[in-house]
């Protein structure tokens, strides 16, 4: 499907899903006074943005294809805390419209409907306290995450349970049609993530092919598919999660692809970081390893672009260099202007291969030094307002270039600063942060 | 426009949000049920949110008692309570082709079901046999007669609508008379009825006033900025990240920062071509040993 399609299509199917139910309440619901009708009203925009909220971080390929990954988790920390924000909302309305309901608040002589709603409410409330205080709990990415797996399944359980106890928006037939097109929506999204792409999908099964070692930190590991070959196609700077187990509980972390679109394996450049990314570079090859994506529209091929700035701190050099080996394979005439910056001359990577690159591509690297050696003859400090300028300035047209960025959250945030000081159309300005979650 | 997409999404939920709680607001406000200060103009004089709630009480309490009169006229184990519960189910019929046809008049809508408290009640007398039943059913029905009467004397006394004050005496007349045969019964204990309202005390009931308002209102507030108060903190803690997705203040390069380029090449037009320090590889490089072959 065209992109475009694709993102008005997603945004549609969100506005449908958020929108919907509390609207279709407006228009079928009898009299009632105005609190309890806000009370309604606003309990279903909770529940409508709850489902979106958990929709969103599904690993849906083609959602992230038509956003970009870090789109979509904003728009889910939005919806989480709008979520939040309106079950407060809900709960106000219900004691406007009868004070007396404040007795429903103790939790062990309510009715199950209240308490359903209080299991809920605090279930939310801890959710949102537990990634507000993330760093401050020095939480491991993986208990994080399962708290927040299992805190959000309790959210949705008992906000469902509460709408069905409460059976008052339910009797009205096309509220209860609307209620199971919510319930279809979470139990499809839900089963697809965790079952389907977890655990049956035989098109996640890869290969080890190869490791090779880049540099003393970095490595590069090389898969095939297992099964069909063809049903895996990726554009240049996508990403996928790694698995090293058939179980959607194992510990898995993203790695954008650095191979060309063309090549006949796909390869993934790691640093190593962590225990996952040592184990992953000491496998043999033809250890099985599962891949979920390609995922994100961190990608020249999506939307059109005359020409590129790329953009890379470290490592996230690889999704450049899949563009530029795809470039190079598909005989790209379209200008390239690769910024390499990097703390010391030994984290340059791929700089052989670069250089190899000039000659099919119209490609110039430039290499910025933030710590440079005596030895160092090129830029060093940070990329500024002057340097960027200059590698524009040898593109023919700086004006409708895309820009991309991929990198440490401070070097994006700076590089962004920069871009912006050059008064670059936002939407030709693409970004991929390592630490999205 | 990748960037732009969740400030869209942000702005359009925030208006369908909006657009929804104005039309809730606009829907009560055209049907009369706003509930407070709620006045409209009608050819039997002015029509209050006190005279609206009375129609809306009666109907709901037609909608439970005359059931459940009609159950007890054969449930009911002493001959006493099933005659009650004839007369209580023939008369509410009654009294209820005579609201639904005030309320008509005066252009009120009135519910289709009674209240949760008063379902609860409906399951607890069903649910009961054998003697239980007649008691628990005469305590309940006789305790909800005691809500309404009330509301019916404060309507009859102070409403400005004249078609109001004629219903308020008919249904005064109706629950007084209830009241009697449930009494008749013998079996009301008084002393688990609710007592009377300590006048020094501010209390719920009685219909929805000005000064009833306080603490709901004291609660939405409270609520609100318990909402205010997550938003807030979230937003100050994004902060401390780049923040990516809304567009970074926009300043004019004032000064371009030239110092962040000290390489030892001079920035001209002249140095482009010396821009880069990696040169082209000509020669059969190492590319291919390094990269698996290409698929065709």
């Amino acid at each position: 499907m065209n992109d475009g399609l694709l993102r008005t299509a997603w945004l549609t199917g969100l506005s449908v899903t958020v929108a919907g139910p509390p609207l279709l309440w407006l228009a079928t619901a009898p009299p009632e006074p105005m609190w309890s009708r806000l009370a309604v009203v606003s309990g279903f925009f909770a529940l409508t943005v709850l489902v979106c909220a958990a929709v969103l971080p599904s690993r849906l390929r083609s959602l992230n294809r038509a956003f970009g990954i870090e789109s979509v988790m904003e728009v889910h920390r939005f919806f989480g805390v709008s979520a939040a924000v309106l079950v407060l909302v809900h709960l106000a309305c219900v004691l406007a419209s009868d004070p007396r309901s404040i007795k429903l608040l103790v939790f062990l002589s309510a009715p199950p409907r209240a308490q359903a709603a209080t299991a809920s409410t605090v279930a939310l409330i801890l959710l949102i306290l537990v990634v507000t205080l993330k760093a401050r709990l020095r939480l491991s990415y993986e208990s994080w995450r399962w708290m927040h797996v299992g805190l959000a399944a309790a959210v949705l359980v008992f906000s469902g349970l509460h709408t069905v106890w409460l059976n008052h928006a339910l009797k009205v037939p096309a509220m209860s049609a609307a209620f199971l097109v919510l319930v279809a929506i979470v139990v499809t999204v839900a089963s697809y993530r965790w079952l389907w792409r977890g655990i049956l999908d035989p098109s996640t099964e890869f290969v080890i092919r190869e490791v090779r070692s880049e540099s003393p930190t970095i490595s590069t590991v090389v898969l095939a598919p297992r099964g069909d070959e063809g049903s895996w196609r990726f554009v240049p700077g996508q990403f996928a999660w790694l698995r090293m187990a058939q179980s959607p509980t194992s510990e898995e972390h993203p790695f954008t692809i650095s191979s060309s679109a063309r090549d006949e394996y796909t390869s993934f450049t790691v640093r190593h970081a962590g225990d996952f990314t040592r184990t992953l570079t000491a496998l043999p090859p033809g250890t099985p390893v599962w891949v979920d994506g390609p995922h994100g529209a961190f990608s020249g091929d999506i939307g059109r672009c005359s020409g590129f700035v790329l953009i890379a701190g470290g490592v996230g050099i690889t999704p450049m260099m899949s563009m530029l080996r795809t470039a190079a394979d598909r005989g790209d005439r379209r200008p390239y202007r690769l910024v390499v910056i990097a703390s010391r001359p030994e984290d340059l990577l791929f700089r052989e291969e670069l250089g190899f690159l000039r000659s099919s591509l119209d490609l110039v690297v430039t290499e910025v030094m933030r710590r440079p050696t005596d030895d160092w003859e090129g830029h060093y400090g940070d990329l500024g307002f002057g340097l960027l300028s200059l590698v524009l300035g040898s593109t023919e047209q700086p004006e409708s270039v895309d820009f991309f960025l991929c990198g440490p959250p401070a070097m994006i945030h700076d590089s962004l600063e920069v871009i912006d000081a050059l008064d670059v159309d936002p939407g030709r300005v693409h970004t991929e942060l390592f630490d999205f979650v | 426009m990748l960037r732009r997409i969740p400030r869209f999404l942000r702005v359009s939920i925030l208006f369908v949000i909006l657009s929804a709680v104005t039309l809730t607001i606009y829907q009560s406000w055209s049907s009369g049920a706003v509930g407070t200060g709620g006045w409209t103009q009608t050819q039997w004089g002015p029509l209050g949110p006190a005279d609206r709630d009375l129609l809306v009480k009666v109907r709901q309490a037609n909608l439970w008692e005359g059931p459940t009169g009609q159950q007890a006229a054969q449930q009911a184990s002493s001959p006493a309570v099933r005659e009650v519960g004839e007369h209580l189910g023939v008369e509410h019929a009654d009294l209820d082709v005579q609201t639904r046809k005030v309320a008509d008049q005066l252009g009120v809508l009135l519910p289709t079901s009674p209240n949760a408290t008063q379902q609860a009640w409906m399951s607890e007398i069903s649910a009961a046999t054998g003697s239980d039943y007649d008691r628990i059913f005469v305590q309940r029905v006789r305790e909800a007669h005691g809500i309404v009467l009330p509301l019916l004397a404060q309507v009859r006394v102070s409403t400005r609508n004249s078609l109001m004050r004629e219903f308020a005496t008919v249904g005064t007349t109706f629950v007084n008379r209830h009241i009697g045969y449930l009494e008749s019964t013998g079996l009301v204990d008084y002393n688990a009825l609710p007592a009377a309202p300590d006048p020094t005390l501010f209390t719920f009931s009685g219909a929805p006033g000005g000064q009833d308002l306080v603490m709901p209102m004291l609660i939405l507030v409270c609520c609100l900025i318990a909402a205010i108060g997550f938003a807030a903190a979230f937003r100050r803690k994004r902060k401390q990240q780049p923040a990516l997705m809304v567009d970074p203040p926009r300043r004019a390069p004032t000064q371009p920062d030239l110092v962040a380029i000290p390489g030892p090449r001079p920035v001209s037009a002249d140095s482009h071509p010396s821009l880069p320090l990696i040169l082209p590889v000509e020669a059969t490089g190492p590319r291919h040993a390094v990269r698996p072959r290409v698929r065709n």
